[in-house]
């Protein structure tokens, strides 16, 4: 029994890190840990955000930004999902406007738990400045400029995708 | 063919050298897990998979050829997690709730890479905790298993049984987490860029700082700044985080560089949280296999909330109490905000700020030392007088 049990031990213990270094960390979920091992960070002088206005149908307002579409646990992340359905439904071509927008409202109303009455689609600008604490001041964008402003459409989520 | 006959015979020797209370310990680790993955998942919805267009639908190689479930099946995959991290909190059929958080778990966390974003960190939690423990006797103490044996008139598991058979998954864990760290030193020395680039850490914590501030929320603090526009400071921050994650794996070998290290590991990540905005909070359902959780509970657990009672419980109530308990909470998880707030702490903590409620705690911890020789020399003293 103890050298079945034994044989049991040696074997996981040894496989699944062998699995992981075998690899090469190439495939989930034996990944290797490589993030920020490289990449380009100097730091800009100027930082640019989305901001949704959202008016339900009670009229009441929600300020929404891609970190509040997804509760992604990973919240060292650069929100990318959100950043995409935000950047692709609000500066996409109007083919993907088309497609993409409906997805977005339906993400708000998940998110809001609410009836989705209009949408304004604003960019902030911000200055970085590391001389002073804190190096963005987020009530002072140095550019505030309305992208869009829009409301829900009858149209159905695009079978094409779906 | 001697040479790995001796490793061999090495390896069994760490694998199976007893460990102070550790049936115990593992028993305690399962319910610490058990609380911490379901904390963990109250800050998420897998229902919102639902929603996302299926043309981001790019899956894992384990999920090729699959299309995204229907409707409200990721609703319902975590109903069933919450039910079966419900069971294995109270240890009730221990191992199968164990194969269920492995398999539900992981398949969740595989539909959210295939949709949203390649998952991690929260692989630690979903996958390799349930992989190792899947072969572990954590259910033989602190469990409805344990009582319904003891009810049965079998020998019941003593929690200061120091057996190696109790312990060696979180041994294997151990090294994985040691292998993961190394491929972190591994790959920044492979791109180069850590070793050569004098400036990298400086305007990564730079631009990171204000990045994280404006993606995640999470505030920037004075210190971040200072150290990344300081050239000496940044270069030491630069080689001591390459130093720490490449040291790492000496936890394999050395008992005194396994207290050190991990007594600076939750030191790291409190910077890296404070500097950064990388929290990594679900390397702690890892980290939480090697404490001695018996030693803990014996010292600081009052006697006033242990649940003796339990233990007088017919065999049908305790078996009915659990699955009813698990079911009803997996029911609630996702149709009422109850069992979230409860199990969410009624989000007092968040990512964010978990680690520097726990670092009061770690920094106890890492100073015990210190006290346990002073006390041990004072009493000394007095023997001698």
């Amino acid at each position: 029994m103890e050298i079945k049990e034994l044989q049991l031990a040696k074997y996981i213990t040894t496989a699944i890190p062998f699995v992981l270094i075998a690899l090469g960390g190439s495939l989930w979920p034996f990944t290797w840990w490589d993030m920020y091992a490289s990449g380009e960070y100097r730091p800009s002088s100027e930082v640019k955000r989305l901001e949704l206005r959202v008016l339900d149908s009670a009229g009441q307002q929600h300020i929404l930004h891609p970190m509040d579409l997804y509760t992604l646990d990973d919240d060292t992340s650069n929100q990318t999902p959100g950043h995409r359905l935000m950047q692709t439904a609000i500066t996409g071509t109007a083919e993907q406007q088309k497609i993409y927008r409906p997805y977005l409202i339906k993400q708000i109303e998940f998110v809001t738990d609410a009836n989705v009455e209009q949408i304004e689609a604003w960019q902030y600008v911000w200055q970085v400045d590391f001389e002073q604490h804190p190096p963005i001041n987020l009530e002072q964008p140095i550019q505030t400029v309305l992208i869009d402003r829009f409301k829900p459409s009858p149209q159905p989520l695009e079978s094409s995708i779906r | 063919m001697h040479f790995l006959k001796r490793l061999e015979s090495r390896y069994v020797r760490w694998l199976t050298r007893p460990e102070t209370n550790a049936a115990g310990r593992m028993g305690l680790y399962r319910i610490v897990y058990s609380i911490f993955y379901l904390w963990f998942l109250s800050h998420l919805k897998f229902d919102e998979l639902r929603l996302v267009p299926a043309s981001q639908w790019k899956p894992t190689v384990i999920l090729r050829g699959l299309s995204p479930l229907p409707g409200m099946s990721y609703a319902a995959m975590e109903m069933l997690l919450v039910t079966a991290l419900i069971l294995l909190l109270l240890g009730y059929k221990t191992r199968i709730a164990t194969l269920i958080v492995l398999v539900v778990g992981f398949g969740l966390a595989s539909f959210r890479t295939g949709f949203l974003i390649q998952e991690r960190t929260i692989v630690l939690t979903a996958f390799y905790v349930p992989l190792f423990m899947l072969w572990s006797k954590w259910g033989a103490t602190y469990s409805v298993d344990a009582l319904l044996k003891q009810k049965q008139g079998k020998v019941v598991v003593d929690p200061k049984d120091s057996s190696w058979r109790y312990i060696w998954p979180a041994r294997g864990l151990m090294i994985v987490l040691s292998i993961l760290f190394l491929s972190a030193a591994v790959v920044k020395l492979m791109e180069m860029s850590w070793l050569v680039e004098p400036r990298f850490v400086g305007d990564f914590v730079l631009s990171k700082g204000v990045k994280s501030n404006l993606t995640n929320g999470f505030p920037i603090h004075p210190l971040g700044p200072y150290i990344g526009q300081n050239n000496i400071l940044a270069m030491s921050a630069q080689y001591t985080v390459l130093l720490f994650e490449a040291a790492f794996i000496l936890v394999l070998f050395h008992r005194i560089a396994q207290a050190i290290i991990f007594r600076l590991a939750p030191i790291f990540h409190s910077f890296n949280t404070l500097l950064l905005g990388i929290p990594f909070t679900s390397i702690l359902s890892i980290y939480a296999a090697f404490p001695d959780w018996q030693n803990l509970y014996e010292r600081f657990y009052p006697p006033r909330l242990k649940l003796n009672g339990l233990a007088k419980l017919p065999a049908f109530s305790l078996r009915m109490g659990a699955v009813s308990l698990a079911v009803l909470v997996g029911l609630l998880w996702n149709t009422t905000p109850i069992p979230r707030h409860l199990f969410g702490l009624f989000y007092l903590l968040s990512y964010q700020t978990l680690w520097f409620a726990l670092l009061p705690f770690i920094l106890l911890w890492v100073l015990s030392p210190l006290w346990q020789r002073t006390n041990s020399k004072h009493l000394a003293k007095r023997e001698h007088l």
